[in-house]
């Protein structure tokens, strides 16, 4: 009897000390951002800048990318806007030795969306063989307008949060836009090809999150579960949950919200 | 919308709520028969309201989300709480001036003009500077809107984006805030191809006067634009309170929210005051060498015309070939952009197509004439056969144009090139008045070389 009891007490430590592995105040976030429209194949652009090499590339217009097979709409951001700073997960920290990479490539910017913490430095590249320039409209960081010759690179650092996703340009290719999201924790995801977003490690807790996507602007309103939800200049609260990842399932994005 | 008409009761609760947290305050107002009010900056709320976040492209024909009333008015009555009025200005505390700027010299610069001939007891000078010799052309907003602004080309600055072109803090490819030495330079010279004349004839403290009260506006006019902003961050759909636990300036009188507030004005001032005050020593400027021996030689030149055209330096491009400013002509700077859309590619317009820079006309006369926005014209890059530099002639001002570029403008910086292959463009580019398109000259070599001490 006693060694039931015993080997009972033994097993509840167990259980004890395995949850309490699982559940360290962390937790995960995944969205799946989806159009809600017929899809269209996006513009081509006017190349007039640097033909002979801009030209033959086929360049189109990627303010809104929607995936022909799945509707899955890429570059949706979405990031933590609490007034309460998030705790930062350790396993982010091994992130602050490697800059973000932006590559000037095929006359566009790569990744169209990247996203900074502002631990992090951020690297813009040149791999094209003709000459671009970064001109970066922060709002509270110093601006930024560097040329970047064919090969070239330059290393920057944001030192400030940005309130908002901040515009990158090249004056010498007017069609070319990227965009860089600089905030004071890494909590920013950035949707796939197939409209995927996951976020990691995020402190467990109700947080407040931010929406965007650069032709919507905040997303506004959405179709969760066959339901319309209207989110107030795309803020939405949600609950990470402790050793779980939290699935906001299938987001379909209307399409008037891209008008 | 018009906010000027601040009642002094709601003004007296924002001092009280500000007092021994933000601002060291002295809100009386005294002795204003008809004061100077600030503009609100009503083409910035239209932008955020109208272009949803500022970021998306052109502006929709109605507005997705519009500040609430009491939001504006909080806007102004808050930026009256940090910043004063034209005829008494303020600073605020707490937030990292650290004693950049002197209030005593805002009050000699602000103020009406007067013939009284009163002079400010401790400094000696006569007040009403600003209004004096700058407001006819940057306004008393210093929002570039003077009575003569509109007649001018190029338009005068508008210093509310904290954004200004020639100055020597810029480098590494990142503009800086102008030091109050940038700003002496153009107050010294003025800025030649443009209407902005030379202030030599002012003395040393009149000047200095001035400078601390450009600056003050363009703090106020970027805090102005973040609190706008801001606020728009925390409006719903409606405009109305919603659930969220941040309401940046829609309860700003309610007591039960003023701390609250306050901490997140506090938020928003300080990264506008940062990158100015610099812990209150402010920005320096860059040291740049001496120009190498042989700089400005034929073979100097040579070089610098080849590098004009590769890649490294990429002058051609928008300079065109014949350094003419013919090569992009179609791109709008910062300030007009903000306008238009801040997609780059559809605001990509001409003044001669029937439209006005892209915009259709109604647009412009019935929406942005309305709100103070100057006509949007096109930027021109620089002819560079002119010899007229608007940052100045001097070759180091040249040297500072191409490795530092020109904020707010499609002018990017260089950091890419050696010294001595930045100087050969300098060389390059002076050489040009002086070559014929149809037949190059040897370039001339030129005088006064040196550091820009």
């Amino acid at each position: 009897m006693k060694t039931i009891r015993t080997l009972a007490l033994a097993l509840l430590a167990v259980a004890i000390l395995s949850s309490s592995s699982m559940a360290q105040g962390w937790g995960n976030l995944k969205f799946k951002f989806t159009y809600g429209g017929e899809y269209t194949a996006p513009p081509k652009i006017a190349v007039t800048r640097d033909a002979a090499v801009c030209g033959k590339l086929g360049l189109i217009d990627e303010s809104l990318v929607v995936n022909p097979e799945n509707k899955g709409i890429s570059n949706v951001i979405v990031f933590y806007r609490d007034r309460t700073p998030a705790k930062i997960h350790p396993s982010y920290n091994d992130s602050t030795e490697a800059p973000v990479v932006v590559d000037n490539i095929k006359c566009r910017f790569e990744p169209r969306v990247a996203a900074v913490w502002t631990k992090r430095k951020i690297d813009f590249k040149n791999s094209d063989p003709v000459g671009h320039n970064v001109k970066v409209d922060t709002f509270f960081n110093p601006v930024i307008n560097p040329i970047l010759p064919a090969g070239a690179k330059i290393s920057q650092s944001y030192s400030m949060e940005e309130r908002l996703p901040t515009k990158i340009s090249c004056s010498i290719h007017p069609w070319m836009t990227g965009w860089i999201v600089v905030r004071n924790d890494p909590y920013i995801g950035v949707s796939d090809k197939d409209g995927n977003l996951e976020i990691k490690n995020l402190p467990a807790g109700e947080f407040e999150f931010q929406i965007w996507q650069e032709k919507a602007g905040y997303i506004q309103q959405v179709t969760q579960d066959g339901s319309t939800v209207e989110w107030a200049r795309g803020r939405v609260k949600i609950k990470i949950e402790d050793g779980k990842t939290t699935d906001f399932g299938t987001i379909v994005i209307g399409a008037d919200q891209f008008k | 919308m018009k906010l000027q008409n601040k009642t002094t009761i709601s003004g007296h609760q924002l001092s009280l709520a500000l007092a021994g947290v933000l601002v060291a305050c002295s809100l009386g107002l005294t002795g204003c028969s008809d004061p100077a009010a600030f503009q609100v900056n009503e083409a910035y709320i239209r932008a955020v309201e109208f272009k949803s976040d500022v970021t998306k492209p052109l502006m929709a024909e109605t507005p997705e989300t519009e500040l609430s009333d009491v939001q504006i008015k909080n806007v102004s009555e808050v930026l009256e709480g940090l910043y004063g009025t034209p005829d008494n200005p303020n600073l605020p505390g707490g937030v990292g001036l650290n004693g950049f700027l002197s209030l005593r010299k805002l009050k000699v610069a602000a103020g009406p003009v007067t013939y009284s001939g009163d002079k400010d007891s401790l400094t000696g000078l006569e007040s009403g500077l600003y209004r004096r010799h700058c407001a006819h052309c940057h306004g008393v907003t210093g929002d570039g809107h003077g009575p003569t602004a509109q007649f001018l080309n190029p338009y005068p600055r508008d210093y509310r984006m904290g954004q200004f072109k020639f100055k020597l803090t810029d480098a590494d490819g990142t503009f800086k805030k102008p030091s109050k030495a940038d700003f002496d330079h153009i107050l010294m010279e003025g800025i030649p191809g443009t209407a902005m004349p030379s202030f030599r004839v002012l003395s040393g403290p009149e000047r200095e006067a001035i400078i601390d009260y450009v600056i003050y506006l363009a703090m106020r006019g970027q805090t102005e634009r973040a609190l706008i902003q801001a606020a728009y961050d925390t409006a719903n759909v409606n405009g109305e309170i919603d659930g969220n636990s941040e309401k940046i300036l829609v309860r700003f009188n309610d007591d039960q929210y003023v701390s609250d507030d306050i901490e997140a004005i506090k938020e928003i001032v300080q990264p506008v005051i940062l990158p100015w005050a610099n812990g209150g020593n402010g920005t320096v400027q860059r040291t740049i060498e001496d120009a190498p021996a042989g700089w400005d030689s034929d073979e100097s030149v040579e070089q610098g015309r080849k590098l004009f055209f590769q890649s490294k330096a990429n002058c051609f491009s928008c300079h065109g070939q014949t350094g003419l400013g013919d090569g992009q002509t179609n791109l709008f700077d910062n300030w007009t952009l903000e306008h238009l859309g801040n997609e780059p590619g559809d605001a990509v317009g001409s003044a001669d197509d029937g439209e006005i820079a892209g915009i259709p006309e109604y647009f412009y006369h019935n929406e942005l004439a309305q709100m103070g926005v100057v006509k949007p014209r096109n930027i021109r890059p620089r002819n560079l056969r002119l010899g007229n530099y608007r940052g100045g002639r001097r070759p180091i001002d040249i040297y500072q144009r191409i490795t530092g570029g020109i904020e707010g403008t499609p002018m990017p910086g260089n950091t890419k090139l050696t010294q001595q292959e930045a100087w050969s463009l300098v060389a390059y580019v002076m050489s040009l008045p002086y070559e014929a398109t149809s037949r190059p000259k040897t370039a001339p070599s030129f005088q006064g070389v040196g550091t820009n001490k």
